[in-house]
């Protein structure tokens, strides 16, 4: 036996004298996921604080287009449609209106999560429900989206967000509010790499929500402007 | 080469909480800083999924977060099993935890060092990736545990062979 053996058998036998402790995978899943959303939620803070006093909320896409008509005269998001699906949903006290093209989740696609918990996902692909490596996200759901599919997702913290985290409700969303999550990508497989991400923190009467965001790398303009109908057409109680 | 979290949690817990009870001795602060490691991995486990040190790291975060939380405790506590403590006249139990305090009276990079190498049962390259040092300075801090443990506890380890480190 070597001196590193005997060492080694010393401190492993003393080790074990005392008695291990087990820990919980659900709880370091859970507090990790939830911190994960914290520290995106702190970028996007940071990224408002920074890019609002120097305009770079005008950079991007498809609400930044020239319009035909003033917003003010923009027709309302298509409540009742043709072609769209109204859907009331008063356990969690919301309704929204999406394509009837679309698929809307009848079960919750990210059970693992607690805080927040899922409210809604909508999108182009089939909704599939859990995932292997993100609790926070509809992992599978979006490993079933194409190049040209588009998933939305809302999800309500536990507890309401605190002090200035979070803005209010825009009058109409944008794809360029919130943040870009790299973090929803890097769930998936590499070749995934080319699909994008973008979490919005907002709240609406009282209550916080995040709307996660996931476009494949050849979504249209027509149904960008669809998930943002989407997005407008949300209402909660 | 990804793996899921699950699977990494479930192959590493008992490592990672040994690692954490050789380092500070204490079971709760053990059990506390390798819960709050495994929860700082997972909060980052995209990125952390695809390194190779994955386990290094979630180590390393176990031994600093008890190195934090036992002085904290320290302050106001004394340092907890030592052999003063342990409630037994046993001579084995005496000797276990005197094992146990010439370990964490060993300065920390030698500390960590013996931990990774003796508890976790890294290679001397692996311990070096986690420490971000190199193999020669890993072999040096082993070499200096080794006489500081052999002298605390009185050369109750025996040198038998110097060499017997693996690579």
């Amino acid at each position: 036996m070597t001196e590193d053996d005997q060492i080694r058998d010393e401190l492993n036998e003393a080790i074990d004298s005392v008695g291990q402790p087990r820990l919980s995978l659900t709880t370091a899943m859970r507090s990790g996921a939830r911190r994960r959303w914290v520290r995106r939620g702190s970028l996007a803070l940071g990224a408002a604080v920074i890019a609002l006093p120097t305009g770079l909320w005008t950079l991007d896409t498809v609400r930044d287009r020239p319009r035909v008509a003033p917003a003010a005269l923009q027709p309302p998001a298509p409540r009742e449609s043709p072609g769209w699906t109204h859907y009331r949903d008063d356990q969690n006290g919301y309704s929204v209106s999406y394509p009837s093209s679309w698929n809307r989740a009848t079960e919750v696609l990210t059970p693992a999560l607690e805080s927040p918990r899922e409210l809604l996902v909508v999108g182009t692909a089939a909704m599939v429900p859990n995932g292997e490596k993100c609790a926070q996200y509809p992992e599978n759901a979006i490993e079933a989206m194409g190049p040209s599919d588009v998933l939305m997702s809302i999800q309500e913290p536990a507890t309401p967000f605190g002090g200035s985290f979070g803005m209010d409700r825009p009058d109409r969303f944008r794809l360029s509010d919130g943040s870009a999550s790299t973090d929803i990508t890097e769930c998936l497989p590499e070749s995934y790499a080319s699909y994008s991400g973008r979490m919005i923190p907002f709240i609406d009467g009282g209550r916080s929500f995040y709307a996660v965001v996931v476009l494949g790398p050849s979504v249209s303009d027509d149904t960008k402007d669809d998930l943002l109908a989407v997005l407008d057409s949300l209402e909660f109680d | 080469m990804t793996t899921s979290f699950e699977d990494f949690f479930a192959a590493n817990e008992a490592a990672v909480v040994r690692a954490s009870l050789a380092f500070c001795g204490d079971p709760h602060i053990a059990k506390d800083a390798a819960q709050e490691a495994f929860t700082r991995a997972y909060a980052r486990w995209g990125r952390l999924s695809r390194s190779d040190w994955a386990i290094g790291w979630v180590m390393t975060t176990s031994m600093n977060q008890c190195r934090r939380a036992a002085s904290r405790r320290h302050r106001t506590s004394p340092s907890p099993l030592s052999s003063k403590d342990v409630p037994s006249f046993e001579a084995s139990a005496v000797a276990r935890a005197d094992v146990l305090a010439a370990l964490r009276q060993l300065p920390v990079r030698q500390r960590q060092a013996a931990i990774l190498f003796y508890v976790a049962d890294l290679s001397v390259r692996a311990v070096a990736d986690v420490m971000r040092v190199s193999e020669g300075a890993v072999k040096s801090h082993l070499s200096a545990a080794r006489a500081n443990l052999r002298r605390r506890l009185g050369s109750n380890a025996t040198p038998v062979d110097k060499e017997g480190a693996r690579q």
